[in-house]
């Protein structure tokens, strides 16, 4: 009872922040070169920013399930790289927006593009996995050893703009943030709400997702018992 | 369209989707669970 | 040392079986070769072949990969041999080793028949001085290919599309070879650049990520080998 009303309160708070963060998407200034287009940064950097963070749970839970063999891990592994893919999805459809009235095309086959497009094809290869394995003890197993290997991709995907000259541009250097260069003072606002609320929107899918598996298996063991 | 509302558009509808997909199936999944429990409450009377 | 003589004896153990059918080698070669045919097919003019030609090369070879892999636990799981081996006094870890091993082995077999003649087909061009470049790149490439696809073979070997899903986990997660073995190649290929300052810098960088790679995915499939196919 506690943990459904605390779902729905992070529901609602992440709910409330988007709102916010997008009404200060609307006040925040335009940018000098790129125009109104410049504002598809604020919902582009926290669709990137999560999926990583997502990948990242997927890799921890990897490890503490084969560590302690809690079931527990392998349901947050599992929802984490579902969400984490939905979010993606979405990184990739803006970053494609975003693409053609800076660049001038839709697709470039470049280092930060491509590497984001693996990470999704590896998650995706993920779930297939975890469908494709009927047997429910091996299952969390093999789905760990592959969440690990799979986070190869997140480190690569997060430094190939700073390994590689591309065109995607770098904003966040230390160096940069410590002039003050990265964002204009009134950027910063609606950048840092939007992760915070994009963040808290991951938070609350994972405890409805994870809710799920175990709505799920609830029901299978009832109808086990009513069936023998 | 602007590229600016197609972007968000595009972002928000596949997030909502998703969001609509999990709060859906919750509800459809909270019933039967609760028409599983009065089953098995039934067969055991 | 007796960890070593465990592996030896299982890479002989896979190397006499497969010296009795030679279904893998003898497929993996002719796939291999069967490739590079249809990439002529494919992409014509003999001009267009040569910019492509190490990409092709390595498309080639990374298929051929793919099929001995899809089979390399297949003998062991239908036959119940990996219970056999489960049930031996040894490390888990020998058994992954002992696969990776006997895999590079056939991987640089069919490379070795069939690098010469790609190099007929498509090169034409003498690049015998820098030989041991493009070995240095085969093998850490190879090693590469066969820890990652052992690892990925144990686990697709338990699903129910078993050999269906090992292109789908197998291919995206080497591409990091991909990309680095096609760029050296192309690197010692191309006559015109070769010795260069530029040349062997980038090559180093190549060769380093190779490197790098295979260091942690060793690491990866040492670790995590023994949940997959534990019981």
């Amino acid at each position: 009872m506690k943990d459904r009303v605390t779902r729905r309160l992070l529901g609602m708070a992440s709910f409330i922040g988007i709102f916010i963060s997008l009404y200060t998407v609307f006040r925040a200034p335009l940018d000098k070169n790129l125009g109104i287009v410049q504002k598809i940064f604020y919902i582009h950097f926290p669709v990137a920013i999560v999926p990583y963070f997502a990948f990242f749970v997927v890799f921890v839970c990897s490890i503490l399930y084969l560590k302690t063999r809690d079931r527990k891990w392998d349901k947050i592994a599992y929802a984490s790289a579902e969400i984490g893919l939905v979010i993606d999805t979405a990184l990739l459809v803006t970053g494609t927006i975003f693409n053609k009235p800076t660049w001038g095309v839709w697709w470039v086959w470049e280092p930060r593009i491509t590497t984001s497009l693996i990470m999704w094809l590896l998650y995706a290869g993920y779930l297939m996995l975890h469908f494709s394995v009927g047997d429910i003890e091996r299952r969390p197993r093999l789905t760990a050893v592959f969440g690990i290997v799979a986070f190869i991709s997140v480190p690569i995907s997060f430094m190939s703009i700073r390994w590689w000259r591309t065109a995607h541009p770098l904003i966040f250097t230390p160096a940069k943030i410590a002039l003050g260069e990265a964002l204009d003072m009134q950027m910063w606002i609606p950048t840092l709400i939007f992760l915070a609320s994009m963040t808290l929107f991951y938070v609350y899918l994972l405890g409805q997702r994870v809710n799920m598996i175990n709505l799920q298996e609830e029901i299978q063991d009832l109808k086990d018992e009513i069936g023998g | 369209m602007s590229y600016f509302e197609a972007a968000y558009f595009a972002a928000w509808l596949i997030l909502f989707l998703y969001v609509f997909y999990i709060e859906r199936k919750l509800a459809v999944l909270g019933r039967d669970l609760n028409h599983l429990k009065e089953v098995v409450k039934r067969e055991k009377s | 040392m007796s960890y070593l003589r465990h592996i030896m004896a299982l890479v002989q153990k896979d190397i006499i079986a497969e010296l009795r059918t030679k279904e893998m080698l003898n497929s993996m070669l002719i796939f291999a070769l069967l490739t590079m045919v249809m990439f002529n097919f494919a992409f014509g003019s003999s001009s267009a072949m040569k910019a492509v030609s190490s990409g092709l090369l390595w498309i080639a070879f990374l298929f051929a990969s793919l099929l001995g892999l899809n089979r390399i636990f297949v003998h062991e799981k239908d036959e119940n041999c990996l219970d056999g081996l489960m049930l031996c006094p040894i490390d888990r870890s020998a058994i992954y080793f002992s696969k990776a091993i006997s895999s590079f082995i056939f991987l640089s077999l069919v490379e070795i028949i069939a690098l010469p003649i790609f190099t007929i087909f498509f090169i034409q061009e003498s690049f015998l001085s820098h030989l041991w470049l493009l070995i240095i790149i085969l093998v850490l490439s190879n090693i590469g290919l066969s820890v990652v696809g052992t690892l990925l073979s144990a686990i697709s070997i338990n699903t129910k599309a078993r050999d269906l899903m090992l292109p789908i986990l197998f291919l995206p997660v080497i591409v990091p070879i991909l990309v680095a073995a096609v760029k050296s190649t192309e690197l010692v290929l191309s006559v015109s650049s070769i010795d260069t300052q530029q040349f062997w810098i980038d090559i180093t960088v190549w060769l380093r990520t190779l490197a790098i790679y295979d260091i942690i995915f060793a690491l990866v499939g040492f670790l995590t080998f023994e949940y997959v196919i534990e019981e």
